[in-house]
């Protein structure tokens, strides 16, 4: 009887703290399931190319091998990449699974869908339309450009040779 | 109720919309206000059409959504997306081709079956 009147109680508690849990939670977690901020992978002295995706995105599954030999050949210069995957927790073992997939040795978060969503509002004040999404941020850490849907490795490249030559 | 809806252009698919998500306020609001202009009347590949059925407005809003991907107005992309996503929760997929100056645009309800598709061919006018 204890047990199950402790279960009860700690049941109980949880249920009282769910909702603030759940809005003071950081909407976004690595694949370890530590909370982490867009912030904290851009604005390091390169460009950041954030591609938010999802594990059941065709056009994510067809496109991903690219923006991982992309990452490989910018790393040590000008640029790198972020995922961001909206499959959510309930999902995570999806995203996992697609990450692994396609060998991506380039770092990779997760959010729930609607959370990513609001993030994109908050941060470019347009609605979310779906995946792919891009997101390039200059080595300072703002945000430069959006893009809805898929984006050829080779015009990134060039914005980021159009850039160079801006800034000489 | 298909999960996604898919947006093909010229055999490659450009964008998954995920019904998932919760449409904010401002935008359900928007889509509304699509839905009152359309019941004035549509200009839809060259007619007048005074009365709009729901084919018709799915077709018009698809028009403007290949021209919002033309002209890359995302506002305007994701308006679209969300009221024919929305609006039609059976349709699985626009599939835009462009064939010299015209465009055909096919709305896919069903992938097996072939007659749940509705075609509108246009020509764009982006000016």
């Amino acid at each position: 009887m204890p047990i199950l009147k402790n279960h009860y109680w700690s049941v109980l508690l949880l249920s009282l703290l769910m909702p603030f849990g759940n809005l003071y939670a950081k909407p976004l977690q690595d694949f370890d399931g530590k909370p982490v901020s867009l912030e904290q992978f851009t604005g390091k002295g390169k460009w950041t190319i954030v591609m938010i995706w999802a594990s059941d995105c065709h056009i994510c599954n067809k496109e991903a091998s690219h923006y991982e030999q992309f990452h490989q050949k910018h790393k040590n210069k000008d640029a790198v990449m972020l995922g961001l995957s909206v499959d959510g927790l309930a999902n995570k073992p999806a995203a996992l699974s697609f990450v692994k997939e396609h060998k991506l040795t380039f770092p990779n978060i997760i959010g729930e869908l609607q959370a990513v969503a609001d993030l994109f509002y908050d941060a470019t004040g347009e609605n979310w339309v779906g995946t792919p999404t891009f997101l390039i941020y200059s080595p300072a850490g703002k945000l430069t450009v959006q893009e809805v849907g898929a984006v050829p490795v080779a015009i990134i490249e060039q914005f980021l040779q159009q850039q160079a030559a801006n800034k000489q | 109720m298909n999960e996604k809806l898919y947006i093909e252009l010229n055999g490659a698919q450009v964008v998954e919309y995920d019904r998932n998500i919760r449409l904010p306020g401002h935008q359900r609001s928007f889509l509304d206000k699509m839905d009152e202009d359309m019941s004035e009347g549509i200009d839809l590949a060259g007619q007048r059409i005074d009365e709009p059925n729901p084919v018709q407005r799915a077709q018009f809003v698809a028009i403007q959504l290949f021209s919002a991907m033309r002209q890359e107005e995302e506002g305007l992309i994701a308006a679209t997306c969300a009221y024919l996503a929305n609006r039609y929760p059976e349709m699985r997929k626009v599939v835009a081709r462009e064939q010299g100056d015209n465009v055909s645009l096919d709305l896919v309800f069903n992938e097996e079956q072939a007659q749940n598709t509705i075609a509108v061919n246009f020509q764009p006018n982006l000016h």
